[in-house]
């Protein structure tokens, strides 16, 4: 059996805006002013995010993940690498993510490569590994080209699994970061190296460049329509390509849930933090209102080709998820998945029966969600969401993707 | 003026032409023709009634080819000395507007002996202490929507017609929208970073060009600071500043006369 594996996501919002910041600020990115930082409201911030993914762990989630964020409220791990060295020590069993690290921020990637190689000693072997270009605030945070962006994660990539694998030292010619001694200590535990997860956003030279090397393409999006179906789709055509089969677990998605005893509770516990993390964390980034920064001209890292697909792409119309007016079109756009045990059960089910992506990368805690019910959601889901999914999803998965077998006695020989 | 292209050293470059007489290598901006702008400025097409006018496509933007490897202002100038060697030009009037300021005043400081006269519209380029150089880039985010901080950044009344219609809110035809993305993108390449526009050494190298400098900006640029121009016109040594009332770094689009009849006045000169 090959059940759907889930993994519960954690941003690590700012919890603690004034009620007017909505009105007051343009953006919950770069230029939101620290002034905004409560530091005794902040006190134990991290500990109460650190211990609801460890608690994740506990209620027997496949992992943890983290991402990268600077200079703003909707993400605050500057660095990932901290907390999933914190989430070693504290978790036993799930995989960590780092979904992902950005390296064309860094100066140099083998701070990357032994920073993951550590992680990996420490966790026994429970990392995945995630590498990423950054988005349009990332540029500005730290005066990063977005135009080299591709170019130098690419190199990147590279120059870190070749660190993890190669005997060194070696010496690396590459354009970008060019290095005399490439001897990194520790190697990571895994063997040949950590999975390789990298996001995209349904560019072909994303998906080209991580159906090749054999990785896992992450559909960096929180808008779940007709849309996966046709990038997991588009993604498997591209690892033909490339003489590889698609199984689901060659994909993975974020999805937001909440989960509370019946539908009617769940949306009145959920409404407010979800709508604190649609106006103020995702001002700036995914809504119209305000200062969007992340598809304007001069940040993208797209090339040209994909912008131009972009343009000719039909939209229905410009609204972002953060532009939602109601909690109906918030369920109809199915970004945010509320309700009781079954209706999350019935729409997740309906999600993985489309789809048919493997890795569900699943956000519970939402801006100012108390820690009682980013606890309690979870729970519900672990309990009495998950084991059906998982049942379902196996049966299904071994059904539709024979191969699976296939590369499961490949492993073992 | 006719648009056309040819393959410099396996590249795609596309350029204007038209007119006779003295070489004029134009360098535009991004406020300009091959940048937000399909067709010859009026500044352009008057250009070309006194001087053989060239003005190319810098590689990404408009019909040029993108260069995957264009990551700084140096690698801008050497593609620059491509074309104007392949378009043997010995001796030539440089004239930049914008970047394409920034980007003359580079090849000037280098190879002083080639050209002729030089004219800097709005230049960008320097590193001037206490006096940013604004962030476009951050302008033309959309704010509730529309592109008005782009707009304000690069013109006198950003709400004027000429604003609107070349920093449209919205672009309607693909082609527009990609030529924006082609024009930013480009920007990104030579001019993120540092924050923004600049080469740390410029200023000290400006000295190399003897001849003949106008500098001609709007008196009231929101992008580049007028003390900018007032600079580039210090550090060359016969260098002078034409500041045009009224208007903003955009000066060549909002009065496209004036600055017409004072670059041919000093190039005829």
């Amino acid at each position: 059996m090959h059940p759907v594996r889930l993994f519960c996501w954690h941003f690590m919002a700012y919890p603690h805006l004034p009620d007017d910041f909505d009105d007051n600020h343009t953006s919950g990115w770069v230029t939101v002013p620290n002034t905004l930082w409560d530091r005794e409201k902040s006190r134990g911030l991290y500990q109460t995010y650190i211990d609801q993914l460890v608690y994740g762990d506990e209620l027997g989630f496949d992992g943890l993940v983290l991402n990268e964020h600077h200079q703003n409220i909707y993400g605050l791990m500057a660095s990932p690498t901290l907390i999933a060295s914190a989430l070693a020590q504290k978790t036993k069993n799930a995989k960590i993510v780092v979904l992902a690290d950005l390296p064309p921020l860094y100066l140099n990637p083998l701070r990357v490569a032994e920073e993951f190689a550590m992680l990996d000693n420490m966790s026994n072997g429970r990392l995945i590994a995630g590498f990423a270009v950054g988005g349009g605030p990332e540029s500005f945070n730290y005066n990063v080209p977005s135009p080299h962006g591709r170019r130098r994660l690419w190199e990147a990539i590279d120059l870190v699994v070749r660190s993890w694998t190669d005997d060194g030292p070696f010496h690396h010619e590459g354009p970008c970061y060019p290095l005399r001694y490439v001897n990194l200590w520790p190697k990571p535990l895994q063997t040949p190296h950590p999975q390789v997860w990298v996001p995209g956003s349904r560019s072909i030279e994303s998906m080209e460049e991580v159906a090749k090397r054999g990785y896992c393409y992450f559909l960096s999006s929180r808008s779940h329509g007709d849309g996966t179906k046709a990038a997991a789709l588009e993604f498997a055509q591209v690892m033909e390509k490339h003489n590889k089969t698609y199984t689901p677990f060659n994909m993975g998605v974020l999805l937001s849930v909440y989960v509370s005893e019946s539908d009617e509770q769940a949306k009145a516990e959920a409404e407010k933090p979800v709508w604190y993390f649609l106006r103020n964390c995702l001002k700036g980034h995914l809504r119209q209102k305000g200062k969007s920064m992340t598809f304007g001209p001069g940040v993208p890292s797209q090339s040209l080709r994909s912008w131009e697909a972009f343009l000719n792409a039909p939209r229905s119309s410009g609204k972002m998820l953060g532009d939602a007016d109601s909690w109906d079109e918030l369920e109809a756009r199915n970004s945010i998945i509320v309700g009781s045990p079954e209706t999350v059960r019935d729409k997740l089910w309906g999600f993985i029966e489309q789809a048919q992506v493997g890795n569900l990368l699943i956000q519970f805690h939402f801006g100012n969600m108390e820690d009682h019910l980013a606890r309690k959601s979870m729970r519900l889901f672990a309990e009495q969401v998950a084991p059906a999914l998982r049942r379902d999803s196996g049966v299904l998965f071994d059904k539709e993707f024979p191969v699976l077998r296939d590369l499961e006695v490949e492993a073992a020989v | 003026m006719e648009i056309s292209d040819k393959e410099i050293r396996g590249s795609k470059v596309q350029y204007y032409e038209g007119g006779s007489g003295t070489p004029l290598l134009y360098l535009h901006g991004i406020a300009d023709t091959h940048g937000l702008i399909e067709t010859a400025t009026e500044v352009l097409e008057t250009l070309s009634q006194s001087c053989r006018v060239i003005a190319p496509a810098y590689p990404g933007c408009a019909g040029s080819v993108e260069d995957q490897t264009l990551e700084s202002i140096e690698d801008l100038v050497f593609r620059t000395l491509e074309l104007i060697d392949d378009f043997e030009l010995e001796k030539f009037h440089l004239v930049g507007n914008c970047i394409g300021g920034w980007l003359a005043a580079e090849i000037a400081s280098r190879h002083p002996e080639k050209i002729e006269k030089l004219a800097l519209i709005s230049p960008s380029g320097l590193q001037v202490t206490g006096s940013l150089t604004g962030d476009l880039f951050m302008a033309i985010q959309p704010l509730d929507g529309t592109v008005i901080d782009a707009r304000e950044m690069l013109f006198a009344d950003g709400a004027s017609n000429i604003a609107k219609s070349v920093v449209a809110d919205q672009t309607t035809e693909i082609k527009e929208g990609l030529m924006r993305y082609q024009a930013f993108r480009f920007a990104a390449r030579i001019g993120f970073k540092p924050p923004y526009f600049y080469h740390p050494k410029l200023r000290e190298r400006l000295y190399r060009y003897k001849g003949p400098a106008m500098i001609i900006t709007g008196a009231k640029n929101s992008f580049v600071p007028i003390d900018h121009a007032q600079v580039f016109a210090d550090e060359f040594p016969s260098g002078e500043l034409r500041l045009i009332e009224g208007c903003g770094h955009a000066v060549h689009l909002e009065d496209p006369k004036v600055v017409s009849s004072e670059l041919v006045k000093f190039l005829s000169e």
